[in-house]
């Protein structure tokens, strides 16, 4: 496993970080990439890539965390879970007579749910009754269930990378194929639009329970980037984590995130990227055979609470069985906002390789720290969101010395204007990023359908580096002078439990 | 979120690779059926056409010094790639300089060489957006380089002043030092990089890979121990590259030619380090982490890849619980019972060993649930073997999915290289998708009776054991690890 902290990095970050160039030549993939919108609304790229007879699909749902409100935290990421289980047709023996027991078991679990919510006026024996109960039904269930058929139907025809994943901005579904199975994709995903099933739902919210375990509460960079976040953000969706506030969680109603899917999950609200060896003609009517006739449907307005401004520095601690680190955090305007892309500068003149200030500061030179590194577009881009440092001091030095020298090289970027060559060298790193970035079916089908999902455009990728090669030294002070103050900043430290 | 956690360990990475005329298939049972045709109502009952795919292949090339490259051309981008492994590795380092081979392979790069100082390296390769990368691991060492068409001389100058010349400066020593003390006082940080540390340590038991480095080990080491673990390995037959990208092959061999100029073997042959010993004794291990969620790792040594039994035994694994939500483990532990969220088995086939084991991670409160689940589910395997729809399943799974080690121009050389390193059949991947289809009812059966250890495996938990369901020493007397550090 990689390192938790760039994991989560690159886990929220991983598309704005994929900073991207606008080419001249052939390389460029305006021209190259079909789009077609179909009569439903739902958006089409295509991109012919004939290295191996495969193909990569990306299906992104402009919906993610930041659509709940308090108390359904984690549905969005539930939802994503849920979608692997089934529907009418796939994952069943018997979806009628399957039916009746999973109403059964839902109305069982709900007053299971109610009577553990009373807290100490819980009555334990009904508590043990319902569980029992909910035990009998779950096995009556299983009699019906074809054990998570998606995977097995994928697997089966050669499928690799069958996963999703849930932001605060977006929902998406990918697998990769042998390029002759894009009719088998098509019927598995238009079906799982249609007639999801929602069953094994409570063991399903056990097992998302356990995720958060493994990755919030027994992981002490998950721990502090929770707190973090929840810290940095007093009012807006940002704030709640991707997985969900425990006691949320635990009690995830099955209704809600049915309602949820319905809500969003439309396709005027899809976007699919498929990139590989495909005929774009062939796949386009293909996919109209199977997505054209689902309906569209209204999106009911989501406006979220608006982050006030941060009116001075906040400072939180997470005690925890681990040593010592450090999560730093500034707002900032997001794309389209000029700003942000002179923020994927900094970010690059701060930590991006052995050339950078904090490596040749902070690790080299002054040896205080094992790792310093950036993150522009935490924990998302559709909305306002940070500039966040994340760092780990090496003993003896502790955090207050890091976070110091921090500082330091923060206030250089507001009154010292960074060099022609920096400047070039980053502008030389975005466009070899765009070009290697080209060498993968699932990294550009990735990158399409997030692009075209959050910022509204997939040529994003290509127009970035025309602003960013814009950009000057000025512009570099001016934004950090702006928005790298002490009065806009928020801070986390791990401290280790028992030491202070 | 991610809903499974890419594999866990490195232990997971199974490198295949590519050899002559090499011919893929990803096959379907039935007749095919016209994309036109009405198709069947249910997904399962898709078949589509047998699709033949010959993959390109790399081209064999010995350097009169006795490098070997594997040489694709590729023209789609005006890229190359270089990735060299290298016959080395911590196994060969004295067992009192435990971090020797790391720190080599990490000061190898940032060191500098004998023309150029590390500052230079870093601001022509970073000003050129390349990167030059090395390392070193257990079993070997590698090499890398990346770079656009146009910086190629640049680049192969670099890379092969740094694989040759490395300078070795005695402050970034002292830094990669420093780093790594840093990361063996955070090594306790995190529950399951505790848990896989101790597993291996156990399961090696006296063998060098076994070894973990310590403060003592890793100050007892000097420039001096660099030089020489360098000078001892880093010689040209000792190395393979794996070239890849935009150039003319006889043009990039000329190039690699001049960069090594002047480079010459020396003819000494490294023997392998002797293999880990084969006794399989139960051991059931604990340490103490103040968390609500168990790491739990149960396994042993398995059959080496070039045991008769490799194939079988990896369809084996693949069904017990590689395989993703259909595998044994997950479907019951995860799915139906809700109990983790990472759960599964890995094995991988080394050359002369190999390594099976379960992971998983549960609350405490169902740690001993967990672990009796892991048990049984084995033994059940182990006496029963599989259905014959489940094996029918994973061949077709294995077969099909094949097709996706030759997505890229940089895979293709680099398995034909790895086959090569590891002194593999050169038809092991010709052969690779037959020796899946082989595998019968009654070789799973017998390799799951010959190869798998329930009773006799080494169980490693790392928790809060105050809160689990039951007691570890109901699965036998327990060894408490005591975790030292910060």
């Amino acid at each position: 496993m990689k390192g938790i902290k760039k994991y989560i990095v690159v886990f929220f970050v991983l598309f704005v970080f994929l900073l991207t160039a606008s080419p001249t030549w052939a390389l460029s993939l305006k021209g190259r990439v079909e789009e077609h919108t179909l009569k439903n609304g739902m958006k089409i790229l295509m991109l012919k890539r004939h290295y191996s007879p495969t193909v990569s699909f990306f299906m992104s749902f402009k919906v993610g965390s930041a659509e709940e409100y308090s108390g359904i935290s984690g549905t969005a990421h539930l939802l994503e879970h849920m979608l692997f289980k089934g529907t009418k047709v796939l994952g069943t023996r018997d979806y009628i007579k399957e039916k009746k027991v999973l109403d059964e078991i839902d109305r069982v679990a709900v007053r299971l749910d109610n009577e553990i919510l009373k807290g100490k006026k819980a009555d334990e024996a009904k508590i043990s009754r319902l569980k029992a109960e909910l035990g009998r039904l779950q096995k009556r269930h299983k009699r019906y269930v074809v054990k998570d058929e998606i995977d097995s139907i994928y697997s089966k025809n050669g499928g690799v990378g069958l996963n999703a994943s849930t932001s605060y901005d977006v929902t998406r579904y990918m697998v990769s194929l042998p390029s002759n199975r894009v009719e088998l994709w098509a019927k598995i995903e238009s079906d799982r639009m249609l007639n999801p099933v929602l069953r094994e739902f409570y063991s399903e919210r056990d097992v998302v329970m356990e995720e958060r375990r493994q990755r919030i509460e027994s992981d002490p960079d998950g721990k502090l980037y929770e707190n973090f976040m929840a810290a940095a953000f007093i009012a807006h969706s940002y704030r709640r984590p991707i997985i969900g506030w425990v006691s949320d969680l635990m009690f995830l109603k099955k209704r809600t995130t049915e309602r949820f899917f319905k809500t969003y999950y439309a396709p005027n609200n899809t976007v699919v990227a498929v990139v590989g060896d495909i005929e774009p003609s062939k796949t386009l009517e293909i996919i109209k055979k199977y997505f054209e006739h689902i309906p569209s449907q209204p999106i009911p307005p989501f406006i979220p609470t608006k982050e006030p401004e941060q009116m001075g520095e906040r400072r939180i601690k997470v005690r925890f069985d681990a040593n010592p680190s450090l999560i730093i955090g500034y707002h900032k305007p997001t794309v389209p906002d000029f700003d942000d892309y002179v923020f994927d500068v900094i970010d690059s003149i701060l930590s991006r390789g052995r050339t950078s200030r904090f490596y040749k500061r902070l690790i080299e030179e002054e040896k205080i720290a094992v790792s310093a590194e950036t993150a522009n577009g935490l924990p998302g881009a559709r909305y306002p969101n940070l500039f966040a440092v994340f760092a780990t001091p090496r003993h003896p030095h502790t955090t207050a010395e890091l976070e110091h020298a921090i500082y330091r090289e923060i206030e250089r970027l507001k009154i010292e204007p960074v060099t022609e060559r920096e400047l070039s060298k980053i502008k030389n790193q975005l466009q070899t990023d765009f070009i290697r970035a080209l060498n993968s079916n699932s990294g550009l089908a990735g990158k399409l359908s997030y692009y075209q999902t959050v910022v509204g455009d997939w040529r994003y990728i290509e127009d970035q580096l025309d602003v960013i090669e814009r950009i000057t030294a000025q512009d570099i002070m001016k934004a950090a002078g702006k928005y790298l103050i002490e009065d806009n900043r928020t801070v986390a430290e791990l401290v280790k439990k028992g030491k202070e | 979120m991610k809903r499974r956690k890419a594999s866990l360990i490195s232990l997971s990475l199974v490198v295949i690779a590519v050899t002559a005329c090499l011919c893929v298939v990803v096959a379907s049972r039935k007749a095919s059926f016209a994309q036109d045709a009405n198709p069947p109502k249910h997904p399962g009952d898709m078949v589509f056409k047998p699709m033949a795919f010959s993959p390109p292949k790399g081209e064999k090339i010995v350097l009169n010094n006795g490098m070997i490259l594997y040489i694709l051309e590729d023209h789609e981008l005006p890229v190359l790639n270089l990735s060299g492994v290298i016959r080395t590795g911590s196994v060969y380092e004295p067992a009192d300089k435990a971090g020797l081979a790391e720190l080599t392979g990490t000061v190898m790069r940032t060191g500098g060489t004998r023309s150029m100082s590390p500052d230079e390296i870093n601001d022509q390769l970073e000003y050129i957006a390349g990167s030059v990368e090395t390392g070193i691991g257990s079993e070997s060492g590698s090499a890398s380089l990346s770079v656009m068409k146009k910086d190629t001389d640049i680049g192969l100058k670099i890379f092969a002043d740094i694989m040759m010349d490395p300078g070795f400066d005695q402050g970034k020593l002292d830094l990669a030092k420093k780093q790594e003390i840093e990361a063996i006082r955070r090594r306790n940080d995190n529950p399951d990089s505790i848990a896989f540390r101790e597993f291996k340590r156990i399961l090696y038991k006296d063998n060098p890979r076994g070894r973990i480095s310590t403060v003592e080990s890793i100050n007892a080491i000097t420039r001096t121990d660099l030089v020489e673990f360098h000078n001892r390995f880093f010689r040209p037959e000792n190395v393979m590259l794996a070239i890849s990208g935009d150039f003319q092959k006889d043009e990039i061999v000329k190039k690699v030619e001049n960069a090594f100029h002047g480079w010459e073997k020396t003819g000494i042959k490294i023997p392998r380090e002797t293999s880990p010993l084969y006794s399989f004794e139960k051991s059931i291990n604990y340490a103490f982490k103040d968390v609500p969620q168990s790491t739990i790792i149960l396994g042993h040594l398995a059959v080496k890849k070039t045991h008769p039994d490799y194939f079988p035994f990896k369809v084996l694994n693949f069904i017990l619980g590689e395989s993703g939500f259909n595998s044994r483990l997950t479907s019951e532990i995860r799915s139906n019972r809700g109990l983790a969220y990472s759960v599964g088995s890995i094995y991988r086939g080394d050359v002369e060993y190999g390594v099976f084991a379960v992971i998983c991670q549960t609350k405490s409160a169902t740690t001993s649930k967990a672990i009796s689940l892991i048990y049984n589910i084995i033994k059940d395997i182990k006496k029963n073997g599989v259905t014959e729809k489940e094996l029918r399943w994973a061949k077709e799974s294995i077969v099909n999915k094949f097709i996706f080690s030759f997505t890229s121009s940089a895979s293709v050389v680099n398995q034909q290289m790895i086959i090569d390193y590891d002194n593999l059949p050169e038809d092991f991947l010709e052969r690779y998708q037959e020796n899946v289809s082989r595998v019968t009812l009654e070789d799973i059966k017998r390799v799951a009776k010959k190869h798998l250890y329930p009773d006799r495996s080494i169980l490693v938990v790392v928790g809060k054991s105050k809160d689990f369901d039951k007691p570890l020493s109901e699965f036998g007397e327990v060894h408490e690890i005591e975790l030292k550090g910060e």
